[in-house]
């Protein structure tokens, strides 16, 4: 799991809470990049994600103290960047549909032979989706996260949040005619 | 990093995987020590942020103990004085569906999967209605009716259809009459066929709103429909547009009936010369102060053109990019434009008053209701009067009051101050203890990153509730208490006070889950039965609430 890796993480975010930015710069090397890329999936705008990211780690560095479960910090983390996020989204700074695809470079189009769904069709449908759901995909299939993750990034329990990610993928699946 | 476990996924999540990393690309450096220094150098002193209490928080809000240790950890909680504390027991039960009693028969055919469960709050006798176009069409939806029960689909859901070279069809509004729960239905007739329709009882009267075509109707029996003429409903927003009406859930409040209204401008692309696109076309401003003309295709915005939008001393002028005009609009200024781009659509809100066999549009004051939702104001009528909210731009809550639905003041906002609801997903009225209880459910911001929900009883003051997955959704089943939480942990109360988990209702909706294999859907009360929407999957696709469990409670008195 990606963390604060041979170190008392404990310790690290007491530190960190303290006051010591080196402590703080070891949060940030862990978790960093795992914000940025939900944020990215969030956005689909790479500098609307490292400037939630930002303002994200402006929040965290004021709420450190309050951390009691260290062991849930990167679900912690990612669910404040993600917040950070939708709140830019919804300021209206949001890209239209033209320019989300015309920035899928890196999904290559072409129909999956195990689905028959097209990969960019699958992704006109996900940037459809609400930013919540969207940040609950990338945290499930891109960062790893488990069902207890989830749940403590999302505020729903574990079940709660199966059941949710089963009704984004059939929405996903109704609206692609996957059935 | 974790790498994604895909074992036990189908090929669907895989591609899902797939594309989600292909477009968020690899992973990069990061120059940790530069950011916590830029973070920890421009930030302000730490100052602990108060705490958001809830002395008021109703007991039943603590329902759903998933574990001996949510319980442990909520009592600690207590102990400390920290974030939840009990208020006072509920002393008047909530807007309640009274006049029914007994709504499953003494003989249950046997070909209806029952029996009868015992639970803290006594025995229970239940059914479980798989669905069959003989006995239990759709819709599953109950409420009370003048001879028994009502049961309401309001259409406009996309469902499986057996019409020749169809494969999906959209359900249409449909009213059925059954003597009680597991009885044939009856399909009654509406007054008109539209799209879709609402159906909301209200003292004793049933109000039902249609769109495409926009109506309105009210019944005493819910067989003789009075219209309601809507001819004055004319949306405050600017004249020259045509203006599609459509109505919301009507409030009731010392005999006074108010309706929300919402106006979605049909001829927007006029305004960008595209009058071919309809309503389906926004602006889009861009980078050189010009404003790109976007189709909506319903699979995303396409680049169609690109215009000039100016303000003028009485509204908006439209003109091609060599400054032909297009189109002028009155009324209207940069808000609109900015509204329309955010939201896709041209919309504009009021109220309406019920004045005897019409309805009266009633503007509710202060600037222009403009913002990113095409939701229309959410009404709620209490003991004291109406009350009316919208969600603002900025995360807000708009609030307005009034004593008799025709003079409306604005209230401040909700969301500026500690201990109010802001960045509502959606607001809703549902019955409280003490009446009908606005509900309002939002993100919080804090450390707590969790879904909660506001309640408030009066529209003024608010409370906070648990997180929405383990808040209790109190059911009064006559004079005691059921709850159930997102995953299906029952409790029940015989006081309403204090509260002790149900295994045994698991047990037996389980068991109706797996007849049913779907997933689960709404559940609501009339009078001491309780009724339980399954969701079931469709061969084309997508899910249809056709499967219905029904548990009726022994004695006590409604």
């Amino acid at each position: 799991m990606t963390g604060v890796v041979g170190e008392d993480l404990s310790g690290v975010i007491a530190s960190a809470a303290a006051g010591d930015d080196h402590a703080f710069s070891r949060i940030v090397a862990a978790y960093h990049d795992d914000m940025r890329r939900v944020c990215a999936f969030v956005t689909r705008d790479e500098a609307l994600a490292e400037e939630a990211v930002q303002a994200a780690w402006s929040t965290v560095w004021h709420k450190l103290g309050a951390v009691r479960q260290p062991e849930r910090i990167r679900p912690w983390l990612v669910s404040i960047a993600v917040n950070q996020a939708r709140d830019l989204l919804r300021k209206g700074r949001r890209r239209s549909e033209a320019e989300l695809l015309a920035n899928a470079r890196n999904v290559m189009a072409g129909v999956d032979p195990a689905t028959g769904i097209d990969s960019l069709d699958l992704l006109a449908a996900m940037d459809r989706l609400d930013p919540e759901d969207r940040a609950l995909i990338a945290m499930r299939y891109v960062l790893g996260f488990d069902a207890t993750e989830l749940a403590a990034a999302i505020g729903l329990s574990p079940p709660g949040t199966r059941a949710r990610l089963a009704r984004i993928l059939g929405k996903l699946r109704e609206e692609l005619g996957h059935g | 990093m974790v790498e994604w476990d895909a074992a036990g996924v189908d090929a669907f999540e895989r591609q899902v995987a797939d594309v989600a990393r292909r477009v968020i690309g690899p992973s990069r450096p990061v120059d940790a020590l530069a950011i916590a220094q830029s973070v920890v150098g421009s930030a302000s002193p730490r100052v602990p942020r108060p705490r958001v209490t809830a002395s008021t928080l109703r007991p039943w809000r603590w329902r759903t103990l998933l574990t001996a240790v949510l319980l442990v950890a909520l009592a600690l909680i207590t102990l400390v004085g920290g974030l939840l504390l009990t208020g006072s027991a509920p002393t008047t039960p909530p807007v309640g569906d009274d006049d029914v009693v007994a709504l499953l028969p003494v003989e249950i055919p046997a070909r209806i999967p029952h029996g009868v469960v015992d639970t803290p709050i006594g025995r229970a006798r239940w059914a479980f209605l798989t669905w069959d176009p003989s006995n239990l069409p759709a819709p599953l939806r109950s409420m009370p009716g003048p001879a028994g029960l009502l049961w309401f689909d309001g259409g406009g859901q996309s469902t499986a259809c057996e019409e020749p070279g169809k494969v999906r069809c959209r359900a249409r509004p449909q009213l059925w009459a059954s003597a009680d729960a597991i009885s044939e239905r009856v399909e009654q007739t509406l007054p008109v066929v539209a799209e879709e329709a609402m159906l909301t009882p209200l003292d004793g009267t049933w109000w039902l709103g249609t769109y495409r075509p926009t109506t309105l109707w009210r019944s005493t029996d819910a067989e003789t429909w009075e219209p309601l003429d809507l001819g004055a409903l004319i949306s405050p927003g600017p004249a020259d547009l045509d203006w599609e009406v459509r109505l919301g859930e009507p409030a009731t409040s010392g005999g006074a009936t108010v309706v929300p209204v919402v106006y979605a401008a049909r001829d927007g692309g006029r305004l960008l010369g595209r009058p071919d696109l309809g309503s389906f076309v926004r602006p889009e401003r861009s980078t050189s102060g010009t404003y790109r003309v976007q189709e909506d295709t319903q699979g995303g915005y396409v680049d169609v053109g690109e215009v000039r939008i100016e303000e003028t001393a009485t509204g908006l002028r439209f003109s091609d990019v060599t400054g032909n005009p297009i189109a002028t609009l009155d009324g209207a200024d940069r808000d609109l434009i900015e509204a329309w781009e955010t939201t896709g659509t041209i919309v504009d809100y009021n109220v309406a008053l019920v004045e005897g066999g019409a309805v009266s549009p009633v503007d509710l004051p202060g600037p222009p209701l403009y913002d990113h939702s095409d939701d229309g104001p959410t009404l709620f009528g209490s003991n004291s009067g109406f009350h009316a909210f919208k969600s603002a731009t900025d995360g807000t809550i708009r609030t307005w009051r009034s004593s008799d639905g025709r003079t409306w003041t604005e209230g401040a906002p909700l969301g500026d101050s500690e201990g109010e609801p802001r960045d509502a997903y959606y607001i809703e009225t549902r019955p409280g203890w003490d009446g009908p209880a606005a509900v309002v459910a939002v993100r919080m911001d804090d450390e707590a990153q969790r879904s909660v929900s506001w309640e408030s009883a009066d529209g003024v003051s608010w409370t906070p509730g648990m997180d929405l997955s383990y808040a209790c959704h109190a059911l009064r089943i006559g004079d005691r208490w059921l709850c159930s939480s997102e995953d299906e942990d029952w409790s029940t109360s015989m006081d309403g006070e204090s509260w002790e988990p149900a295994p045994t209702l698991s047990q037996v909706h389980w068991k109706g889950h797996i007849l049913g294999s779907g997933s689960l859907g709404p559940k609501w009360v009339i009078g001491t039965t309780l009724f339980y929407a399954v969701h079931v999957r469709e061969p084309g696709g997508g899910t249809r609430q056709r499967d219905l469990w029904v548990l009726e409670f022994e004695g006590g008195e409604t």
